[in-house]
């Protein structure tokens, strides 16, 4: 069984706790579960929360499996890229619980839920790929275009410039912000007031909301995966 | 004589620097007492205007070294307090740049000085009833003077910490900046600092300080004999004629 994300349903709430010790940095294990998780929660739960552990939501992607090449880079990249899309159009209402730091692909997955909780102290926010020489996922640029406010939207993407929790508030990484020790009472709000909502109409909604952003990212996921594929080539015959 | 301590003089400003990043620049004895010494410096020298308090390592100071306590090094020094500064402040300003936590004592040396510049991940709190204490080097005393009462008292009793953005809108910080730009960000405010005239931010600072405790009747009075030392001051003088002469004042200190 695979503790990097501990799995919990009570009262229709499905709490995803991604804990890998660290960063919860995304490699092909920790998606792994947590697509398993988001598939029981699908046929488990009414609402779903995606809880990072203390000081880190998410670091993105694991920076070793680049390190060490082969093909789980591309496997790691296309099961990153789809969970982005996974989250954006999930049939449940998806709370993230961001308890610390979300980084990279962590502030994309951040930013594909449908609420999301920051702690008001002790987190960044940051879309760093151009500060570490990569280049941002074609689907990642998707959601930030749709989710980050327009202001903050260019330098928090093209200049990877950090941001404090205040600022991602107003930049709009996150809902709300609450002290460390009242997240989980802020989680519990939020989860006995979405539980509340009829699933087939909140899927319908959602779907509706995100009709015109269906096609776009569906394009995007596939540019993206198909790009992946020449990096394998291009590390495999390093 | 280990560095625990950094001690910097450049154009009028010095620079305190807790140099013990491997304990979080927790202050023991000798950091007290170096402190305590900088201070002296500072107010005794003419050519230092006033100075900026800081930490190496990325990290203010996170209080009391608990360690060094128990085996009987007290940073508490006669006559100025913990860490030599929080009972009795200079008379000429402080500046406190913070990065990373000032907390329990650290937070009290940070309020003790006259202004704050923080990195926007630094944390301010009061620890101190977590562990069974008080904050009774100032905490208490000073926070509910510089922020509003309940949220001074929300952050005693919860012990809480919180963030540089929230220090901010409260009016406990002055500025805040990019992380790792507070130790520069002070330097640049007390570079305007500086070109002031010396017996006038000093006094400044003294009716400041002072006057929350003068009654409003009487607190015009107790002004005077302030504001007869700058009127008679050479400086005052000079201040005003450099003003008409459209140039750089050159202060004298008195």
């Amino acid at each position: 069984m695979n503790t990097l994300v501990r799995y919990d349903l009570h009262n229709d709430v499905a709490t995803l706790r991604m804990d890998d010790g660290k960063a919860n940095v995304m490699n092909i294990a920790m998606l792994t579960a947590l697509n398993e998780a988001l598939d029981r929660a699908e046929r488990q739960a009414k609402v779903v929360v995606l809880y990072g552990r203390e000081g880190s939501f998410s670091g993105g992607f694991d920076l070793s499996v680049f390190k060490r090449g082969g093909p789980d880079v591309q496997t790691m990249l296309e099961m990153g890229v789809r969970l982005c899309a996974r989250l954006v159009h999930f049939p449940l209402p998806v709370i993230a619980a961001c308890t610390g730091h979300a980084v990279a692909l962590g502030a994309i997955l951040l930013l594909s839920c449908d609420l999301r909780i920051g702690v008001d102290a002790g987190a960044r926010f940051h879309i760093n790929e151009v500060r570490i020489g990569m280049v941002l996922p074609r689907i990642a640029v998707e959601v930030c275009r749709r989710k980050l406010a327009p202001a903050q939207f260019h330098a928090a993407t093209t200049l990877g410039i950090p941001l404090t929790p205040a600022s991602a508030l107003l930049a709009g990484f996150v809902d709300e912000l609450v002290p460390a020790y009242a997240m989980k009472d802020a989680v519990q709000r939020h989860c006995m007031d979405l539980v509340q909502l009829n699933s087939a109409s909140f899927a319908a909604n959602k779907r509706r909301i995100n009709a015109q952003w269906i096609e776009p990212m569906a394009i995007a996921l596939e540019a993206d995966i198909a790009e992946f594929k020449s990096f394998g080539i291009a590390v495999q015959g390093n | 004589m280990s560095d625990t301590v950094q001690v910097s003089i450049d154009e009028a400003v010095m620079t305190v620097a807790i140099n013990r990043p491997e304990a979080k620049n927790a202050v023991n004895r000798e950091v007290a007492e170096a402190i305590s010494t900088a201070m002296k410096e500072l107010d005794s020298n003419p050519t230092i205007r006033l100075a900026i308090l800081t930490g190496t390592g990325g990290m203010f100071c996170s209080g009391m070294d608990l360690k060094a306590y128990l085996r009987g090094e007290s940073p508490f020094i006669d006559g100025r307090g913990f860490g030599g500064l929080c009972s009795a402040p200079p008379q000429k300003p402080l500046i406190a740049a913070v990065e990373g936590f000032a907390l329990a004592g650290g937070f009290e040396l940070a309020i003790a000085c006259d202004l704050i510049v923080a990195g926007d991940s630094a944390r301010f709190g009061m620890p101190e009833v977590k562990v069974g204490l008080i904050a009774g080097a100032g905490g208490l005393l000073r926070t509910p003077r510089l922020i509003p009462q309940r949220v001074a008292m929300e952050m005693a009793l919860t012990g809480e910490m919180i963030s540089a953005a929230r220090a901010y809108d409260l009016g406990l910080v002055n500025r805040v900046v990019a992380s790792g730009g507070a130790l520069n960000a002070a330097l640049t405010l007390a570079r305007v600092i500086a070109a002031n005239g010396p017996l006038a931010i000093a006094l400044s600072k003294k009716v400041i300080s002072e006057s929350q405790d003068w009654l409003s009747n009487e607190m015009f009075t107790r002004q005077e004999p302030l504001l007869q030392a700058i009127a008679k001051s050479k400086d005052a003088m000079e201040g005003a004629t450099a003003f008409a002469e459209k140039r750089r004042p050159k202060w004298q200190g008195c």
